[in-house]
């Protein structure tokens, strides 16, 4: 499996980074060492699609006794899209970050090697391991600026965080002491959800990364680390850190535990999407309102996720995660033009705002569109009332956010022309349509994973 | 019983981080947090009456009978290290904080609000 040489070549490239004095040749090193990964991420992503899950036994260590990294369709949807949208964020990077460029991109590097690391592994203790690994070199983007913001950001964050993470800690080491392996595929095989114990470890599991990701009870926090960061910051954090802890719940529900339908989270999710919205409504700040944008966004995922609503959540989180990431680099724009906004990116932040809100040909409306209509099949008609409304007042604070701008002249900057490119390829819906049913079909098979991975 | 140790000072810890004002103190309770989660991680893997895991040729039938478990040992490990590098940046970002704020007082760290 060629994914898993990417990790090395990640936080490789990290360490060598701060030898080096000429700033061109550090930015070369990292952009080429992440679009290496893609390229290695996309070919085993290739081969996934044709062949089934590949798995690749660490140092030789067969599972369930050494670490394995697995790959299947979920998965590898998932880690090429973090490696994308970290290439574009990390291109964005080139022309706003000027001074202190070794620190920024060895932490960046870590963030991504860690978020993909969490992504690919098989091993329980292993994702806590690049867990921590993507929120420490995450503490050190946020408090980047060394503004009062950032550090005070940076702390907020510290601490939910680390929490978060010790939580984690806690229920990995029940867990052990339940069923006496951390593998996954083999922790699947011994999990028992009419085990009291069992139900319980795991729901400390998946709190601890609610808590992370911010979910309804857990949300305040959340806005203060997003304005309190540089805009690329943002744009990662919210893109790619997201769609990687997501990736970590949806693991646990589906795979794991084999819950499709729960109405705990389907509970949280709707509340999240509600209150989110309406406090988007009352800020001032750019960066607030599209932090709180991202939140109400999250519960459309959860929401979607939490009803058995496979495909559509992934079609969604895709989506989400690419059009946050566009939103925050083209009001990033704004650092390099004096508080004004050049053409293009306003465009491309109309794009994408109209896009989330869901207006017809453009992607996020399918998302949502199949999100609503699933939901009536299933009889959840409150639901999906509510997240159709829920629309109306995205497209209350996206217009907003528009309605502060100043405009300034026409300026090109490539990152958001690929991200504009790929929002609107995402727009194509049959072709993904086709590759996210399988991915569903892919990720309720069980079974399949647990086989594949313990094969002899 | 012996778990009520380490569940104390998991409560401790999270008491700091919750009362405490002083960000010092924050950081403070973070590592009796994370230490106190080692401890019940290595209390997981013990046996009364066990001996080291350590195998030689010649000691194989006492080791699968009487040792300790190992792995927890190597989870530990790992987790100590996470902890020292956690509590190095946060200490590390408390200095850059009272060097910029002038306080260690985290009500007075609100710059962010909305």
């Amino acid at each position: 499996m060629l994914a898993a040489y990417s990790i090395p070549i990640l936080i490789c490239t990290a360490f060598i980074i701060p030898i080096f004095k000429n700033q061109k040749i550090i930015k070369t090193l990292a952009i080429l060492s992440i679009f290496i990964s893609l390229c290695l991420v996309f070919l085993s992503s290739i081969d996934v699609f044709y062949s089934g899950i590949k798995t690749f036994a660490v140092s030789g260590w067969k599972p369930p006794f050494g670490i394995v990294l697995v790959l299947d369709e979920f998965s590898s949807i998932i880690a090429s899209l973090i490696l994308f949208l970290s290439l574009i964020i990390a291109g964005f990077s080139l022309s706003l970050v000027k001074e202190r460029i070794k620190e920024f991109y060895t932490l960046l590097l870590l963030a991504i090697a860690g978020s993909l690391g969490i992504v690919i592994t098989g091993d329980i203790f292993n994702m806590f391991v690049f867990t921590e690994i993507m929120s420490i070199a995450i503490y050190g983007l946020i408090s980047f600026s060394l503004k009062k913001e950032g550090l005070e950001a940076a702390f907020k964050y510290l601490i939910i965080g680390s929490i978060s993470s010790y939580l984690m800690l806690i229920a990995l080491a029940l867990l052990y002491s339940q069923v006496g392996t951390l593998n996954i595929a083999d922790i699947i095989t011994k999990i028992n959800l009419n085990n009291n114990a069992h139900k319980t470890i795991l729901s400390i599991f998946l709190l601890s990364f609610c808590i992370k990701i911010g979910m309804f009870p857990f949300y305040v926090w959340k806005p203060d680390v997003i304005s309190g960061s540089l805009e690329p910051i943002a744009a990662f954090f919210v893109g790619v850190t997201n769609a990687t802890i997501i990736y970590v719940i949806i693991r646990t529900l589906y795979t794991i535990m084999g819950i499709y339908y729960s109405p705990w989270l389907s509970i949280l999710a709707i509340l999240t999407m509600i209150i989110a919205a309406f406090l988007a409504l009352l800020q001032q700040d750019i960066k607030r309102i599209l932090a709180y944008g991202s939140i109400s966004q999250l519960g459309y995922i959860f929401l979607a996720f939490s009803t058995g609503l496979a495909f559509q959540g992934v079609y969604h989180l895709v989506n989400n995660a690419v059009i946050e990431v566009l939103l925050f680099l083209s009001v990033g724009t704004m650092l390099m033009h004096k508080n004004k906004m050049e053409k293009i990116s306003m465009y491309a932040f109309l794009l994408g705002a109209f896009s989330l809100i869901g207006i017809p040909p453009l992607s996020a409306f399918f998302s949502k569109f199949f999100i609503i209509t699933g939901l009536l099949e299933k009889n959840l008609f409150i639901y999906a009332i509510i997240s159709g409304l829920i629309s109306i007042v995205a497209l209350l604070y996206y217009m907003k956010i528009y309605f502060m701008f100043k405009q300034d002249e026409k300026k090109i900057y490539w990152p958001i022309i690929i991200l504009i490119i790929v929002v609107l390829l995402l727009s194509f819906v049959p072709v993904w349509l086709q590759i996210f049913k399988g991915v569903e079909v892919n990720l309720l098979a069980r079974n399949e994973y647990v086989s594949e991975v313990l094969k002899p | 019983m012996m778990y009520i140790f380490p569940i104390t000072m998991i409560l401790i810890g999270l008491y700091g981080l919750m009362f405490k004002k002083n960000i010092i103190k924050k950081v403070i309770a973070l590592s009796i947090l994370a230490n106190g989660i080692n401890v019940l991680i290595i209390i997981i893997g013990y046996r009364s009456g066990g001996i080291p895991p350590i195998a030689t040729p010649t000691n194989l039938n006492e080791f699968f009978t009487t040792a300790v478990d190992p792995l927890p040992q190597a989870l530990v490990l790992t987790s100590i290290v996470i902890a020292v590098s956690v509590t190095a940046f946060a200490l590390m970002l408390c200095y850059r904080i009272f060097k910029k704020f002038k306080t260690l007082d985290i009500k007075k760290l609100s710059t962010l609000k909305g």
